[in-house]
């Protein structure tokens, strides 16, 4: 794919809160819009809060637009209790569009794991990416780092293809932003940090060295 | 303690305080002039450090809402010391009417600060929150909060810095005692005044409520520490000081903890030096 992420691919990005992991789910989308791809967002934000954020990362959704599955708003409502409709939901939508490219961004994981036992969690997760395979989605899911046990996050990294991990580190008295590839299908392991910068024109990627 | 970053925190925490206690025990006279230098100087840079690392954190992040809280979270710490510093540096004052003009303006300037970061802080947890509850309808009750707020303060600001610049002896002692002869005044000096506490009960509720999110938890939990310490200074008259800088310490590990730091490992440190 032209973002640089495997076909049929999941990938998971992990990131304390403010660090700007939704920023990778808004560029995804605007991207994967201009190319004409089907584009599938799912949130529990309502849709106007989301679109203010994307505002500030000098995003603009308002010719084209994904499909929303959100709190309030969207064209299709997530109910946080209701797992069973919401993995229905997007299978259907999965199917409806199997024609195209699909893309698919979930920022629910850390409220639905929040809300549920995790175990039901990695159940419904395998399943809806197992679906998402079969109709060559790429899905990019979104986790909070600081509101789960370590164990949570390690199994869900085991149920991705990819993890993209974006961190606040402390390096003597400042605090860094960077950004590792833990794990990305088909490449081989990269053990190198990155130093990145959102910004209205994108984000800026540079080698982090000390 | 495993990092340079934390040991100067605590270094400027415990070497000032050793200074305060070894005056202290070799008995050094500390008159109050001397006394009001020392908390200027003494307590100076650790609540430096402690607004550092709030706006450091703030320029890593990158979502508006928690940037804000960073903000805040420093803001806090400069109104604090501000405030505080300044209603000491100017208690024994022989102006008493300058003194109370001053003392009102600086207690103003850290409320507005306190409400400030309560605001900032109950939108930031609903964010994080996964059923995204609006904790006691702050998203509506915040608006008019802010109106009387700014309306309440507004017209103390003005007065105060009135009678303060012109020297106003009938409006400075007026401030002293609260009593203007006008109702307006009366209630908004009296009353309307302490309505930024009213942020502080949302506080309270998201407190109970983020449960689930860890580094809200901590970032509460030094915070709370630091404002019972601030708030035992005005019952003492010895260990001032002490307690003062510790409260700037607590407001340091509350900057800190406004997001996880991660720390790179060893190995991984050797690598990229060989990069």
């Amino acid at each position: 794919m032209a973002d640089g992420y495997p076909d049929k691919s999941a990938i998971l990005v992990t990131g304390p809160p403010g660090i700007g992991k939704e920023a990778l789910g808004y560029w995804f989308t605007q991207t994967g819009l201009a190319q004409g791809d089907f584009c599938l967002y799912v949130t529990r934000l309502p849709v106007r809060e989301v679109l203010q954020d994307v505002k500030g990362f000098g995003i603009d959704m308002n010719h084209k637009v994904p499909l929303w599955l959100a709190g309030e708003g969207g064209q299709l409502k997530y109910d946080v209790n209701d797992l069973a409709s919401l993995s229905f939901s997007i299978k259907d939508i999965l199917k409806k569009n199997s024609n195209r490219r699909i893309r698919v961004v979930m920022d629910v994981l850390s409220s639905l794991l929040m809300l549920n036992q995790s175990e039901t969690i990695y159940k419904f997760l395998d399943q809806l990416l197992s679906d998402a395979k079969q109709y060559d989605a790429v899905v990019l899911a979104t986790l909070e780092e600081g509101m789960h046990k370590p164990e949570i996050l390690t199994a869900m990294q085991q149920l991705f293809d990819g993890v993209v991990e974006m961190r606040l580190y402390e390096e003597g008295l400042r605090v860094l932003p960077l950004l590792r590839v833990r794990k990305m299908r088909g490449i081989p392991p990269q053990p190198g940090y990155f130093n990145f910068i959102l910004g209205k024109n994108g984000m800026e990627i540079t080698p982090y060295a000390r | 303690m495993r990092d340079r970053s934390e040991i100067l925190g605590v270094c400027l925490f415990l070497i000032p305080a050793a200074v305060a206690v070894i005056t202290r025990i070799y008995g050094v006279v500390v008159t109050p002039d001397l006394l009001t230098n020392l908390i200027l100087v003494i307590t100076a840079p650790t609540y430096c450090y402690a607004i550092y690392w709030a706006l450091d954190t703030r320029k890593a992040l990158a979502v508006r809402v928690y940037r804000s809280q960073a903000l805040a979270t420093g803001l806090l710490a400069l109104m604090v010391w501000l405030s505080y510093t300044s209603i000491f540096e100017l208690s024994g004052s022989p102006n008493e009417q300058l003194s109370q003009g001053v003392t009102v303006f600086a207690f103003a300037a850290l409320l507005l600060a306190l409400f400030y970061f309560a605001d900032i802080t109950v939108k930031a947890s609903r964010r994080s929150d996964p059923l995204l509850r609006d904790t006691l309808h702050w998203s509506k009750v915040r608006i008019p909060l802010w109106l009387a707020i700014s309306v309440s303060y507004g017209i103390l600001l003005v007065v105060v810095a009135y009678g303060t610049i012109t020297n106003n002896l009938a409006i400075l002692n007026a401030i002293g005692t609260g009593d203007f002869g006008n109702a307006v005044f009366n209630i908004d000096f009296n009353y309307l005044i302490y309505l930024p506490f009213v942020g502080v009960i949302p506080l309270v509720v998201v407190w109970f409520r983020a449960k689930w999110d860890r580094t809200l938890r901590r970032h509460f939990l030094w915070l709370i520490v630091a404002l019972v310490m601030l708030f035992a200074t005005t019952f003492l008259t010895v260990g001032f000081i002490l307690v003062f800088l510790a409260a700037g310490y607590f407001l340091y590990r509350a900057s800190r903890s406004l997001a996880p730091l991660s720390r790179l490992t060893r190995d991984e440190n050797a690598e990229l030096s060989t990069q």
